[in-house]
């Protein structure tokens, strides 16, 4: 199953083409947009959705208008050095965008590569099922493919669902309170739940991923 | 009564270091994605062998925002350049931050003016187009 709709256009673009057109006249400029936005759309909103978990599809979107008009102004102001390649270059903007964004909407700073929330996420497997689950995958290089099972089922939650995770997410090791998280969703999305609904959303959450890793066979189904 | 008691506890606390572990492997899951460092040529080529993956209703937006949708941004973009605010400023400090995180540990490769000209033949070779008046102009020495 094809997981993102961009894949087999993506592979259809020439980055060195592209790149050219970048330090081309202002119209060959636009037309590198153009085949930017043919070809990559769907993989620059992915990298961003992935990055960005909680944001709305409309915020995924404006964000990607971000991406572009950020390379169009580098190329428009001559700083588009095509001596670069192209696709790091335009993938690393998309990530450093939705990072931006989530940290100006967040109420508290995302622990990124830390350290210390690597140690905490050993500690938490250790002695566990689900921990020794891991080992397995891990021990049969099957790790990546299980991350990404998890992103996916994540991703494609529903909203309010994927809103809770990502709190969860982006504050562990922490273990937010449902109040808490209740006020950084609020925070995020202007959306004013009630602890209760954010209790569901949570259980909703995790029952979802604990399937999906049974459904891929990463997990034994719980008898209880 | 003080063995189901205990036994209940010991359930309970099992059950609570399961959900442990699995938000522990939600967070590991996501801990890639969000790295500040630039994206490597080999993770390029990984992203567009396994492109990350989007929300129904994200595929259905992107899906959906037509075909004068690059046109119409640049247009806005050309003819209000004030659009983007202090929003410019960021997203010019960005591109810098991204180039220069690329170029970490490898100074000394700056593009000089000789592979600019190659870059720049390349170019008009794969357009099919003359030298122009800007090209000489840049010519200068």
């Amino acid at each position: 199953m094809q997981d993102n709709p961009g894949m087999k256009e993506a592979a259809r673009l020439d980055a060195d083409e592209v790149s050219i057109l970048l330090i081309g006249t202002e119209e060959e400029q636009n037309d590198a947009i153009r085949l930017i936005d043919k070809y990559l759309r769907f993989v620059i909103s992915g990298i961003i959705r992935n990055v960005a978990i909680y944001l709305k599809s409309e915020e995924v979107q404006e964000v990607y208008q971000e991406v572009l008009l950020g390379l169009w102004r580098a190329a428009r102001d001559g700083r588009y050095d095509a001596d670069r390649p192209l696709l790091p270059f335009v993938f690393t903007i998309a990530r450093c965008r939705a990072i931006d964004r989530i940290r100006r909407k967040s109420l508290r700073k995302r622990k990124i590569g830390n350290e210390l929330v690597l140690d905490a996420i050993a500690g938490a497997l250790a002695d566990t099922k689900v921990g020794e689950a891991w080992g397995n995958i891990v021990s049969k290089n099957d790790g990546p493919r299980m991350m990404a099972t998890i992103r996916k089922a994540i991703i494609r939650m529903p909203e309010r669902q994927r809103q809770v995770a990502s709190v969860m997410i982006d504050l562990y090791p922490e273990e937010p309170s449902l109040q808490e998280i209740r006020e950084e969703v609020c925070q995020r999305t202007g959306e004013d739940l009630t602890v209760l609904a954010i209790k569901s959303a949570r259980r909703e959450a995790r029952k979802k991923i604990r399937e999906e890793l049974v459904r891929a066979g990463y997990m034994e189904r719980k008898n209880d | 009564m003080q063995d189901i008691w205990s036994g209940r506890m010991t359930e309970s606390s099992e059950h609570s270091k399961e959900q442990k572990a699995l938000d522990a492997l939600m967070a590991a899951a996501f801990r890639a994605e969000d790295a500040d460092s630039p994206v490597t040529e080999e993770e390029a080529r990984a992203i567009l062998e396994n492109s990350p993956v989007l929300s129904p209703e994200d595929e259905k937006g992107l899906a959906g925002l037509g075909p004068d949708f690059v046109d119409n941004l640049l247009v806005s973009a050309d003819t209000d350049t004030s659009a983007l605010g202090e929003r410019r400023q960021v997203l010019d400090r960005e591109i810098e931050d991204a180039y220069a995180a690329m170029h970490r540990g490898k100074e000394g490769e700056e593009l000089d003016e000789k592979s600019r000209r190659e870059i720049e033949k390349k170019r008009r070779e794969l357009l099919g187009e003359p030298e122009s008046g800007n090209e000489k102009e840049d010519d200068r020495p």
